[in-house]
This record gives C-alpha cells, sequence and structure tokens, in this order.
C-alpha cells in the first residue's frame, strides 16, 4: 500500500475517521492504530508480518528483562540477544545472499568451487528501518535512556506504527514511546502542518521524483551509450529524483503522524545546501545518521581517542551506513566515499578560522558539496562498476547537449528550490505556513492540482522501500 | 544564511482560517480542473478525444438541417471536408466522424440526436474501415461524449452499465486534470516547443517522433472546423509502411472471428431501423486505404466478408446501399494506412460525394 496510491487514501480516510471517533480512549485509538499498522504491511505481504512479530517480542521481553536484570552481566546477555535477533534477522533476508555470492569466487580462486549455494531471498519491506528502531529501544534501555515498555500493545505500535514503518524515520524510543502512552490532542496548528507535509510530500514524490526518474532512468539503464552532458543530466536527474522521493516519502510519514497528533522527527534539513559532509549528514536522512551516530560511532569510541581512531571510526561508520542502503557493492563503495570525505573535511572542520566567512564563501562551499554529492549519487545509483567507469565520459563532449532535459529538469526543481530557499532565508522548515490564508490556501490547491495532472501513471514505489 | 534550515514552527492557525484554507485550495483545484478541461477540450493532444469532442460539439451547434449526414471514424473525420461536397454538388453536409473504436454505437446516437432536432436527412453515409466493423466497442470512452444522458439510468440499463463504469464517466468527465493528464503533458511540452523552437523544427521533431512510434502523434496541429472536417496535413510515408507491414503481418497470423462484431450488429440493425421509419437512403462505405493494403487479397476478403454480412443484416430493407470499392492512395498521400493527407482530401471528398450522388 504505497502513500500515493488511491487505495491508501481510502485506508487513512477509514483510519483517521476511526481514529477521531475514538478520541475519548487513547488505549482504543492505540489498539486501532496497532490493527491498521498491520494490515498496511501485511497488504505488502502477509507472511512477513511473522517477521515484524518476532522482533517486536523479543525486544519487548529484552526490555523487560534488561530493566529488572539484577546483574549487569544478565542486562548484557538480554542485550546480546536482541541485537543479535535483530541482526540474525536483517542479516539472513538482506545480506546472506549477498555474502554469499561475494565469497564464491574467493573460494573459487583457492580452488573450492561451489561450495556455496546461490541464495534469493524476498527482502522484506522496511526491514532496515523497523529493525533499526525496534533495536534502539533495546539499546537506550540497557544504556538507561529510556524506561521499558510494560504494555506490548503499545511496544507493537511503536515498531509498527503505520506512517513511518517502511522508510522511516526511524525514531527513538524517548521520543514515540512516550506519545504513544500519553492522551494526544490535536490542535489546529498541527493539523495544518499535517495537511502541508502530506502535499508537499506527494508533490515533490508524484511530480517532482516520479519526472525525475523519467530522465535519470534511460541514462543510467545504459550509461555506455551516452557521454558528456548526457550523463550529467541523468546524474542531476537522479539527484532531484532520489531526495525529493525519500524526503517526500519522510513528509508525508510526518504529516499523517501530525494529523494523528504524533510528532516524528524531522528527517530532511534543506541536505542540498550543505556546506561540508558532516554538514550534509546532520540534514539528509537524519534519523539514519543520528542513529549511527548513537548507536555505532559513539560505541567505537567517536572522537575521543585521537584523529586516527576517529578517522577510523568515521569510516567504519560510513561503510556500515552504506552496507545499510542495500546489499552490493556499490553502497559499500558510496559509503567510502562518504566515510572519506568526512577523513578530508575534518582537520578544516576542526578549524573553522581557516574559511572564510560570508555568503559567497558559503555559497561556494555549498556548490562545491553538492557537486560531491553528485558525484556519490552516481556511484550509489549505478548497476555495476563497469557502469560506474562509462561515468567518466561525463567529460567527454556529447554529440548534442540535452537542453530540453536540463529545461525539464530545471521546470521540476524550480517550485522545490523556491520554497527550500524560503525556508532557509526564514531559518523555518515550516514557512510556507506564514502565508496569509488564502494564498496558503491556492498554495496548497496548486499543489494538489499538479499532483492530479502531472502524475506519471501508475503509482511507483519509493525508493527507500528497497532498503 | 546558508547554515540555517534546522527548525520548525507551526504557524498559529485557528480553526476558522484552517477551514478557509482547504476551501480556498478546493476551489483552487476544481478552478485548475475547469481551465484543464477548458483548454484541453481544444487544444488537448490526445486525437481520439479531440474527435469526439469537436464532432459532438459540432453536432450539438448545428443550426439547420444538412442534406448528408456523414457518420464515421477518424479517418473520415480527417478525410471528407463538407465545403467541397457543398461547391460541388450543391450538397450540405457535416462530418461526423469520431473515432473507430466507437464502431457503429456513436454513430447511431449522433442519428438519433439529429433526427430529433431536424428530421432525417436526405441521405446518411457511414464510413468505416473495414478493419473496424468485427472490433468490440470500448465503453471506457462513453465517457467522453459531451451529453448529460451517458449519466442517466436509462442510458445504463440500454448498455447494460454498472454503477462503476458510470462513475468512471463523471470522472472521465468532469476531471481531465486526472483523465487527460497524458495529454496534459503533451500540452505542456507543446507549448514549450512553441515557446523554444520555430514551429517548422517542433513539426519535424513530431514527426520524426511519431514515426519512430515513440507516441503516437499528428505531425501538425489540428484545425478542427464547424462543418466537422478536421484538416490533419503532412504525409508521413515512413510510418505507413510500417503500420502497413504490420497490419497484413497481423491479417496472416489472426484470423478474424466474425465479420462484424455483435456491438456493431446491434447498433447497424437499429440505424437501418431508422433507415426504414424515416426514409432516408443509408450509404455504407470504407474507409480510404493506402494501396499495399488495399490490395491485399486478405483485405479484399475481409471487406467483402463485412459486406456480406450486412446484405444479410439488410436483407428486407430497400434503403441501404453498399459501395464495393475502396478508394486507394499511395504511401505518400498517407499519415497512416487509412488517414489521408489533407493534400488528398479533395480527390476523396469527390470520390465519396460521387459515390453518394451515384446511389439509385
Amino acid at each position: 500500500m504505497l502513500f500515493n496510491s488511491y487505495v491508501f487514501a481510502a485506508f487513512f480516510a477509514v483510519v483517521y475517521t476511526t481514529y477521531l471517533a475514538c478520541h475519548r480512549w487513547t488505549r482504543a485509538q492505540n489498539l486501532m492504530l496497532l490493527a491498521a499498522s498491520y494490515l498496511f504491511y501485511g497488504w505488502w505481504d502477509w507472511r512477513f508480518l511473522g517477521l515484524i512479530a518476532l522482533s517486536t517480542a523479543v525486544d519487548y521481553v529484552a526490555g523487560l528483562k534488561i530493566a529488572c536484570a539484577p546483574t549487569e552481566v544478565a542486562r548484557r546477555c538480554w542485550l546480546w540477544l536482541s541485537v543479535a535477533t535483530n541482526l540474525g534477522i536483517l542479516g539472513a533476508f538482506k545480506y546472506l545472499g549477498f555474502f554469499l555470492d561475494s565469497l564464491q569466487p574467493l573460494l573459487g580462486a583457492i580452488g573450492i568451487e561451489g561450495a556455496l549455494p546461490s541464495l534469493r531471498l524476498v527482502l522484506p519491506v522496511g526491514i532496515s528501518f523497523y529493525t533499526f528502531q525496534s533495536m534502539s529501544y533495546t539499546i537506550d534501555v540497557y544504556r538507561r535512556r529510556g524506561e521499558a515498555c510494560r504494555d506490548p500493545f503499545d511496544f507493537a505500535l511503536y515498531v509498527a506504527f503505520f506512517p513511518q514503518l517502511v522508510a522511516g524515520p526511524i525514531e527513538r524510543s524517548t521520543r514515540l514511546l512516550g506519545q504513544i502512552t500519553r492522551p494526544r490532542t490535536l490542535n489546529t496548528p498541527a493539523i495544518e502542518a499535517g495537511v502541508w507535509l502530506v502535499v508537499w510530500g506527494l508533490f515533490k514524490k508524484i511530480v517532482v521524483a516520479d519526472n525525475a526518474a523519467l530522465l535519470a532512468n534511460p541514462v543510467f539503464a545504459a550509461p555506455e551509450a551516452h557521454a558528456g552532458s548526457a550523463l550529467l543530466l541523468g546524474a542531476l536527474a537522479f539527484t532531484v529524483q532520489i531526495y525529493c522521493d525519500f524526503s517526500g516519502y519522510s513528509d508525508i510519514a510526518r504529516g499523517l503522524a501530525k494529523l494523528l497528533g504524533f510528532d516524528l522527527m524531522v528527517n530532511f534539513k534543506l541536505p542540498y545546501f550543505a556546506l561540508s559532509p558532516s554538514d550534509f549528514w546532520r540534514r539528509w536522512h537524519v534519523s539514519l545518521s543520528s542513529w549511527l551516530r548513537d548507536y555505532l560511532y559513539i560505541s567505537l569510541g567517536g572522537d575521543r581517542h585521537g584523529s586516527w581512531r576517529t578517522y577510523r571510526n568515521l569510516m567504519v561508520t560510513m561503510l556500515l551506513g552504506g552496507l545499510w542502503h542495500g546489499a552490493a557493492w556499490n553502497f559499500v563503495l558510496w559509503g567510502l566515499f562518504h566515510g572519506l570525505l568526512l577523513i578530508a573535511y575534518r582537520p578544516l572542520e576542526e578549524r573553522p578560522r581557516l574559511l572564510p566567512d560570508g555568503v559567497a564563501a558559503d555559497l561556494a562551499r555549498a556548490s562545491v558539496m553538492f557537486g560531491l554529492t553528485v558525484v556519490g549519487w552516481v556511484i550509489f545509483r549505478v548497476e555495476s562498476f563497469a557502469d560506474l567507469g562509462h561515468f567518466a565520459a561525463v567529460f567527454l563532449p556529447a554529440a548534442s547537449v540535452p537542453w530540453h532535459g536540463f529545461a525539464l529538469l530545471a521546470a521540476l526543481w524550480l517550485p522545490v528550490l523556491s520554497i527550500e530557499i524560503s525556508q532557509l532565508a526564514c531559518d523555518d522548515l515550516l514557512t510556507p505556513l506564514r502565508m496569509p490564508p488564502i494564498g496558503r490556501g491556492v498554495l496548497f490547491g496548486a499543489l494538489i492540482a499538479a499532483c492530479v495532472g502531472f502524475h506519471t501513471g501508475a503509482s511507483t514505489e519509493f525508493i527507500y522501500f528497497q532498503f | 544564511m546558508l547554515k540555517r534550515g534546522y527548525t520548525e514552527s507551526e504557524a498559529a492557525t485557528t480553526p476558522r482560517q484552517l477551514a478557509l484554507i482547504l476551501v480556498v485550495g478546493a476551489l483552487t483545484v476544481c478552478a485548475l480542473n475547469a481551465l484543464a478541461g477548458r483548454y484541453l477540450e481544444r487544444h488537448g493532444t490526445n486525437l481520439a478525444y479531440l474527435h469526439i469532442a469537436h464532432k459532438w460539439r459540432v453536432l450539438g451547434e448545428l443550426k439547420r438541417p444538412v442534406d448528408w449526414l456523414l457518420l464515421g471514424d477518424s479517418a473520415l473525420a480527417q478525410g471528407v471536408d463538407p465545403a467541397l461536397i457543398e461547391a460541388a454538388r450543391g450538397k450540405r453536409a457535416v462530418n461526423l466522424g469520431t473515432i473507430g473504436n466507437f464502431g457503429l454505437t456513436d454513430d447511431l446516437w449522433m442519428l438519433e440526436e439529429y433526427i430529433a432536432r431536424f428530421g432525417a436527412p436526405e441521405a446518411v453515409a457511414l464510413v468505416h474501415g473495414y478493419d473496424q466493423w468485427p472490433r468490440q466497442l470500448d465503453r471506457r470512452l462513453f465517457g467522453r461524449i459531451p451529453r448529460h444522458w451517458i449519466f442517466g439510468g436509462r442510458f445504463a440499463r440500454r448498455e447494460g452499465l454498472g454503477l462503476g463504469a458510470r462513475a468512471r464517466f463523471l470522472v472521465d468527465r468532469f476531471v481531465p486534470l486526472h483523465t487527460e493528464r497524458e495529454s496534459l503533458r503533451r500540452a505542456v511540452e507543446l507549448g514549450y516547443w512553441r515557446a523554444t523552437s520555430s514551429l517548422t523544427q517542433f513539426d519535424a521533431r513530431l514527426a520524426r517522433r511519431f514515426v519512430s512510434g515513440e507516441w503516437r502523434f499528428f505531425p501538425s496541429v489540428p484545425v478542427q472546423r464547424a462543418d466537422g472536417y478536421v484538416e490533419m496535413c503532412g504525409a508521413l510515408p515512413e510510418y505507413v509502411r510500417r503500420q502497413a507491414a504490420g497490419i497484413l503481418r497481423g491479417l496472416r497470423d489472426e484470423p478474424a472471428a466474425r465479420a462484424i462484431s455483435e456491438e456493431n450488429e446491434r447498433a447497424f440493425g437499429e440505424i437501418v431501423a431508422l433507415a426504414e421509419r424515416h426514409r432516408f437512403t443509408l450509404h455504407i462505405m470504407s474507409s480510404p486505404l493506402v494501396d499495399e493494403v488495399m490490395r491485399a487479397p486478405a483485405v479484399a476478403e475481409r471487406w467483402s466478408a463485412v459486406r456480406a454480412r450486412l446484405r444479410e443484416l439488410a436483407a428486407t430493407s430497400g434503403r441501404v446501399h453498399l459501395v464495393d470499392e475502396v478508394a486507394g492512395f499511395v504511401v505518400g498521400q498517407m499519415q497512416g494506412v487509412d488517414h489521408i493527407d489533407c493534400e488528398v482530401v479533395p480527390s476523396y471528398t469527390r470520390w465519396l460525394a460521387q459515390r453518394l450522388a451515384e446511389a439509385p
């Protein structure tokens, strides 16, 4: 069930009506949301409901046991049980086939042929998201940063809350569980913000991302058939596509949650205006980057043990962050690329006075970072290393410049850029809601009309569903 | 400045303001939808929808009766110029050719509406390609007819339509922003090309795309006239050759199940009944064809089977005149295997008028 489908619109209409009807009973609302979330997830493939239930059950029990364990050893055992179960599920479904396939040539090189089977398991939608979310709960309980949840249904809703179940934001128990257990109030500003986020997210996905995909897909499908500016167009189109696709999904998720009285974390903070790699990761997929920072980078020692250990920790975090996105070597390479960028920029960031200040300098730094981000997306998107090699031809002159493709991409990007500049100028991601009410109404209406009139046809999946 | 962009603060909106925002938003969607519909009605890029809307508009705006009523498919729509008929024969005619996938069904409805307003014409011509007679009616097109009776219970009972189909007609009719989004995209693209290129370049590019089959599109902007004729210029010989080859291959591989589809037989029966009741002559003839296809034995065989079945169906009527002959043109005069370039419209119009005038 995709957010950008009529089935979901009908589903949410029923859920919301029922939810509002139960506004006096938080418990009933939670049970209804839990049932709706399982229906939402089971719509893709009901067989995977067992996995999410297993993950939920293990972490629920582990959380309680950690909280009341008499010794540190027992606490640690329960934590490891939770981590091992979650990573075991993730590893089996997402990475096992990849590692077996990668090991095969190595074994072949030392004369062991056909020792490993080739596995092709169906990847459950959103498994990386809910696994990380569920795992963060037990880690937080272990670190005594959060309390264990006593109610199994509330905890199950925390893991399966449908607006953010399949593609985040990856919430923390310290934020979301409290909102689940407490009575929620709906107020007009939150409802308006919710409507805005849903409409804006749908616009970014349906109008911008899906149409940009029409420019990017042919180039990435056969990069060897393109050169020069055509490759550049494909790379830029994918840069626009992936941002509008994923941030669009996050906005819709946050908007739906706001309509239900929940406040999910901001997942994108104008990432293409980032000045440096670390700034980029403070703005892009914030819920994942902060998860990796809090549960991996800091656990490895963070920046507490000198430069080289810091660099190592950064690299390990980024490599694993890359691998989180998918079981393929290009994601690992993408992680490596961003790890190297973080390391290369680090000396500069430690001495900010060396950097020139002012708007012009910031623009220059943002432009450089944007260029590096585009390179990163090419690594992320290519289907093979040979295809990546073909992208080197971006520096060769093309037979003709695809001006019309660039014009279309600019037309798609312009509305997003305009809104983002206003958000940046006002230092408020909800800036459009500062317009007079009639202006807001016209803006909402125009965005909805654009979604209706310029969608590309059948509902297309969000890119991040595959992760 | 670029260091900002991290915060989020909700506006202090009151319930009344939120209601105003939602109402204005809904009105904006409705207004843009209406504007899109208005624009696409005349400038849309879906030729089928344009033909249907145009011909029903022509019928609705007809002020006085005509002598000859021309009904049929898109080949007729762009193939016969009523002004030339009037100049040559002194007969007032109107061209109501729509599209082949409607078969004879909308011919019947147009004829019924015409007779209800003006009485019977002197003659009615049904012009359809040999391959359209066996086609199943595409019921999704009903929603494109700009008449309110398509939503009524009587029409639904007559056509055996369920509630879902009728709801779909409502969307088709009243939400062009959704149902004609492809046309809208093309229209925007068209606007872009007009703004950035000369029309010649634009036409050449469209023609190239048309030929490459990337998307079906006409090589020049069609001119819709008040007498129903749609002027479409620019031969596409390369495309015609490819289309003809495909058709001939299809004829070899897929034998026709029946000469005339059930829906077309039913509509034909009702049209013949109207001819009897209102005493007009019903001429049946084929759309023009490119020579290569026209001369193919399989095509002659199918057209012959259609005529034989029509003779059976109209056996008791003396008002049906079947024209056996098919007008053929060379590839350089065509836009499709049965769609002629505007250059040869005078010659096909003369041919058709001659057949109508010669009828017993």
